[in-house]
């Protein structure tokens, strides 16, 4: 029983554990693709 | 088996499909992104926890852990959890305090290797650049996907080798860490939750720990095969597991670890990776050891057929998920591989164009020259590692090899550099790593040599006035031998200078 309850929740935690921090993670790369993106802009300005 | 274990279905190919054509879409759309050597190497020193963690997660989990793992729980039953990943768990749990330090104390250094060259000279920065080399070779994960590729198609072993590194070759070499950390996050999670719903499912088919006993008592044909549920595998003495511990050091000498923790925004960054991080490496680990133990129970209960061990998970995984979870969990397993192996490849790249190029030979050169020197590098690495795919029989032999010549060659003199508060010598550091580095390799060439290979303990083992020796003692050995020489050397030489420690 105790075996089947642990399978349970290390099962659990390896599926809800990355769907959590989807939300994080969505924010940080979209932060620095934002940043990118500007930089990039920045970049052919001055080439220009 | 000849064919393949498993078949998968045509939504499962469109997942499997998906998922390559976004690794490479994620490559295209960074390498037209990076401005200097520095946004390609190291991802403008802008990564933040939640990359990191994904990241650190998925480049240190590569197939070994999924298929090795789970044929150690096939085998032994949950020893493989607590005799062989908790000593790997307690090491990142060290690493949580330790990455910071280095953070703060190398704020602009760009890899491991830097550390040695700068603090010892360059005699010790090109023998770490060896280690690191040999290290970084993606032999393990080739062969991985090769057997995948083989397991679900049927095809040669060596076509799935060659589709796996041009894949994980392709969209690193256009992305750089960038596109590795934005992949590996994708594969961070289509690893993890393939192995937790493979095991909630598999559990639950099976009938729970009163089906899976019946099935173990049927694989093994005893009434009593509790050994599978006890910690030791009801024959591993303190010494074996020290002996099979031990090979978990490398997580403290890691030189892809210590490049994200030089390419992550900050020591703060870093912590809460680690403490996000650590929570998730035992879950996979958990879910890898009962989905072998479940594999076990599956053939003695005759619901799978009696595949090899490493082939049982997967032969679980095709027998009781639905199509599209399938190739999910497919996916799953290429991304477990590619994760690792994109990683790899940027660090062996890293330290041909960054390390050896400009560290060594050329510290004017343009970044350019030094990221074609990368590509470069990271070509060969990935040559090196289809051919060493075709000549290692056993995957946790190459692994015992490259974890010993980067324990044995860089441990000691890393952090005697990083936290010993007078000034390194050069001789001590150049000394330690080069004994280090070549006992490594003459101890791995004698036990192949001159030992034997032990089916009961898999390891090579070579007998010396009656004691046996095994080919992972070579670690215990040599890393206190590296100490004493480190030691007795730092009373001779002179310290690094500054000017040195800049060139």
């Amino acid at each position: 029983m105790g075996w089947t309850v642990f399978c349970w929740i290390f099962g659990v935690m390896a599926i809800v554990g990355p769907l959590a921090l989807i939300g994080w993670y969505y924010e940080a790369a979209r932060e620095q693709v934002k940043r990118m993106k500007a930089k990039a802009g920045k970049g052919a300005g001055v080439e220009g | 088996m000849d064919g393949p274990v498993v078949s998968l279905a045509v939504p499962d190919w469109i997942v499997v499909g998906v998922y390559i054509a976004g690794m490479l879409g994620i490559g295209i759309w960074f390498s037209r992104r990076k401005e200097t050597f520095e946004d390609y190497f190291m991802a403008g020193r802008s990564v933040r926890a939640p990359l990191l963690v994904a990241t650190l997660v998925s480049t240190f989990y590569g197939l070994d852990t999924l298929f090795g793992t789970s044929e150690v729980g096939y085998y032994e039953g949950i020893a493989g959890f607590f005799a062989y990943s908790l000593p790997y768990t307690a090491l990142y749990i060290v690493m949580a305090f330790v990455a910071p330090k280095f953070k703060r104390r190398f704020p602009e250094h760009f890899t491991m290797q830097e550390i040695a060259r700068r603090s010892y000279g360059k005699t010790a920065g090109a023998t770490v650049s060896a280690a690191a080399y040999i290290y970084s070779t993606n032999t393990m994960e080739m062969m991985g996907i090769g057997f995948l590729l083989h397991l679900i198609t049927g095809m040669p072993f060596w076509v799935g080798v060659l589709i796996g590194a041009a894949v994980a070759l392709a969209y690193t070499w256009l992305g750089g860490l960038w596109a590795d950390i934005m992949t590996d996050f994708v594969q961070f999670v289509v690893m993890m939750i393939a192995v937790g719903i493979g095991l909630v499912v598999a559990w639950a088919e099976l009938g729970g720990f009163d089906g899976i006993w019946k099935g173990l008592q049927e694989f093994t044909g005893e009434s009593n095969p509790d050994y599978y549920f006890d910690v030791s595998g009801g024959y591993l003495t303190p010494w074996t597991l020290v002996a099979y511990g031990v090979t978990s050091l490398a997580v403290l000498t890691e030189p892809a670890f210590f490049q994200r923790i030089f390419a992550s925004a900050g020591p703060k960054e870093i912590k809460k990776a680690f403490a996000v991080g650590v929570p998730m490496w035992l879950s996979f680990d958990w879910c890898v050891t009962f989905l072998g133990i479940a594999g076990a129970a599956a053939i003695g209960l005759g619901v799978i057929p009696d595949v090899k061990p490493n082939e049982a998970l997967f032969a679980v995984w095709g027998e009781y998920l639905p199509a599209g979870l399938l190739g999910l969990a497919t996916a799953g397993v290429l991304a477990a591989a590619m994760s690792t192996a994109d990683s790899y490849f940027l660090v062996a790249g890293g330290v041909i164009g960054f390390d050896v190029y400009k560290g060594l030979i050329n510290p004017q050169a343009t970044d350019r020259r030094v990221e074609r020197l990368t590509k470069i590098g990271m070509l060969i690495s990935a040559a090196i590692s289809v051919g060493l795919a075709f000549v290692f029989e056993r995957i946790m032999g190459v692994w015992v090899f490259q974890a010993t010549v980067i324990i044995c060659t860089c441990l000691v003199p890393i952090y005697f550099a990083a936290f010993r508060k007078k000034r390194p010598k050069k001789i001590a550091g150049s000394l330690a790593m080069l004994s280090g580095l070549l006992l490594s390799v003459a101890w791995y060439a004698v036990t192949v040599v001159v030992g034997h290979f032990d089916e009961d303990v898999a390891t090579y083992i070579v007998t010396i006035g009656g004691v046996d020796f095994w080919q992972e003692y070579g670690i215990l050995m040599i890393t206190p031998l590296v100490f004493v020489i480190y030691v007795v050397a730092s009373f001779f030489g002179r310290e690094v200078v500054e000017e040195e420690e800049v060139a």
